[in-house]
């Protein structure tokens, strides 16, 4: 690895943003999970949605179990995404966690595709998996040198995440992606098929009615989703991009009802002790 | 067979975890992040997702100019039609089953009766269930009965219709049906009647 691929990665790092991660992870997997508490019931749905489901995705996800099993396991995973939240045999729970939301992660959407992706579970199963390689710290340790290219790793995952959506909206659109009509019909159309275009004028109608605003805004997305993995080297880039990022879900959610489940993660990128220092002060 | 890979790709990606726990070593630190960075990158440069290795290839496309749009309306024993409510899914979401499954699974439940009423039985038993839990004041679905208002929602999801009890009728649903809408995005846009509306199918309970 070169020198400053090492630098980046095996660099100390503060035991309240390992923690952090840690609590984060657990804390938005636990959201979901608590949030479907009856998702193995998923797979008592009609045969006839599920035979088209070929016996290699459910293989390829370790679905083979009966549903009183599944439902057990779900239980499991809850009471394990509470020991990690307190700390308990941190790397073991992490990591079993992982497995389980791996494992059930894909229920939600295998009737219809076997990528989970954006339900809300994606960045919780490979955190975990991740997180359950470092130490146990506590909340009163400081520095951590064992193992503490787990955050910058982490931190490398969730900014791919903005990185690989910018980069998907340059291939997919081009430059289409800039002009009015591009968004315009994007927010229209969510609007509308999630009925949210009916009774008074919503939000995304009003962005609509102004195709410059439209324009500037969908650039400028683009724009923060591209330059966003500066928030790995520059704590200039973090303190700017991360409250943006946080801004532009909320537009999105308000103007189109879809809702980024994921969006906490940035969170990561927080120094939590320098956070401390500024708001309470003390060294 | 790309999906046993993907299996195979996620036991690697764990196995070397645990090595990298146990051993704690910089080689072996190495290892991992470097298949972490190979595989995370190989998934979004390549469009192919390895998931939990995603593409995240968030709203991307150029915006749609023309929407098909898949719904259910349910009626009782009076004949008057009404709106599925989106959370008779759960827990599985409206954008799932009717933008997923229904639209890829139409011609299928077309071409086989047998089919076809299976799933408007399980469509309708669906419905009913949620008109009692409406009408005893409880949500139309089953995702918040533990954290309420703080239950996560879908990343996609259309809008709740059922939220007071005189929403739904007091007697029982008895009769359901797909129905198929079009629209042109601008022309809705200007006028909110502007929908093509086709029935494509009908159950009605014995």
């Amino acid at each position: 690895m070169n020198t400053a691929l090492a630098d980046f990665f095996f660099r100390p790092v503060h035991a309240a943003n390992l923690v952090m991660m840690r609590t984060i992870c657990a804390l938005s997997a636990l959201w979901i999970v608590l949030s479907r508490p009856d998702l193995p019931s998923l797979l008592a749905f009609p045969d006839v949605m599920w035979a088209s489901v070929p016996h290699a995705h459910k293989i390829a996800y370790l679905l083979l179990f009966p549903l009183g099993v599944e439902r057990a396991l779900y239980a499991a995973l809850i009471v394990l995404l509470l020991l990690v939240l307190a700390g308990v045999a941190a790397p073991v729970t992490c990591l079993l966690s992982g497995l389980l939301l791996y494992h059930f992660a894909p229920i939600e959407t295998l009737m219809w595709t076997p990528d989970p992706m954006l339900r809300g579970l994606t960045l919780p199963t490979l955190g975990m998996v991740i997180v359950a390689c470092a130490p146990a710290p506590g909340w009163r340790d400081r520095w951590i040198r064992d193992r503490s290219w787990v955050l910058p790793l982490f931190q490398v995952i969730v900014a791919e995440v903005y990185w690989f959506a910018g980069i998907a909206k340059v291939r997919n659109a081009g430059l289409d992606w800039l002009s009015s009509s591009s968004l315009t019909h994007l927010i229209l159309s969510y609007d509308q098929i999630h009925g949210i275009a009916t009774g008074s004028t919503p939000l995304g109608y009003r962005l609509a009615a102004h195709p410059s605003l439209c324009s500037f805004v969908g650039a400028g997305g683009l724009a923060l989703e591209l330059a966003f993995p500066l928030v790995l080297v520059s704590r200039r880039a973090r303190v700017l991009f991360v409250p943006a990022v946080l801004a532009m879900h909320l537009g999105i959610a308000l103007l189109m009802n879809i809702v980024f489940l994921e969006a906490g993660f940035v969170l990561v990128f927080v120094d939590w002790p320098a956070l401390r220092r500024r708001v309470w002060g003390g060294a | 067979m790309i999906h046993l890979l993907r299996l195979f790709v996620f036991a690697v990606f764990v196995c070397l975890a645990i090595v990298a726990q146990i051993r704690r070593d910089t080689k072996s630190a190495s290892l991992f992040i470097a298949f972490v960075l190979l595989v995370s990158f190989a998934a979004g440069i390549s469009r192919r997702e390895s998931w939990p290795f995603a593409t995240w290839a968030l709203v991307s496309g150029r915006g749609l100019e023309h929407v098909v749009n898949y719904d259910f309306e349910v009626s009782d024993a009076s004949g008057r039609w009404q709106r599925l409510d989106p959370r008779v899914w759960q827990p599985a979401s409206d954008n799932e089953v009717l933008d997923g499954w229904l639209a890829w699974h139409l011609d299928d439940l077309r071409s086989d009766p047998s089919k076809r009423a299976e799933f408007f039985r399980f469509v309708l038993d669906r419905a009913e269930k949620a008109r009692l839990r409406v009408r005893r004041g409880e949500e139309a679905g089953v995702n918040g009965w533990l954290l309420r208002w703080m239950a996560a929602p879908y990343a996609f999801q259309r809008r709740a219709l059922w939220t007071s009890p005189q929403n739904v009728p007091s007697a029982s649903f008895t009769a359901v049906r797909l129905i198929r809408e079009t629209w042109q995005v601008e022309a809705r846009y200007r006028n909110e009647a502007a929908i093509q509306r086709e029935v494509i199918g009908e159950y009605r309970a014995r």
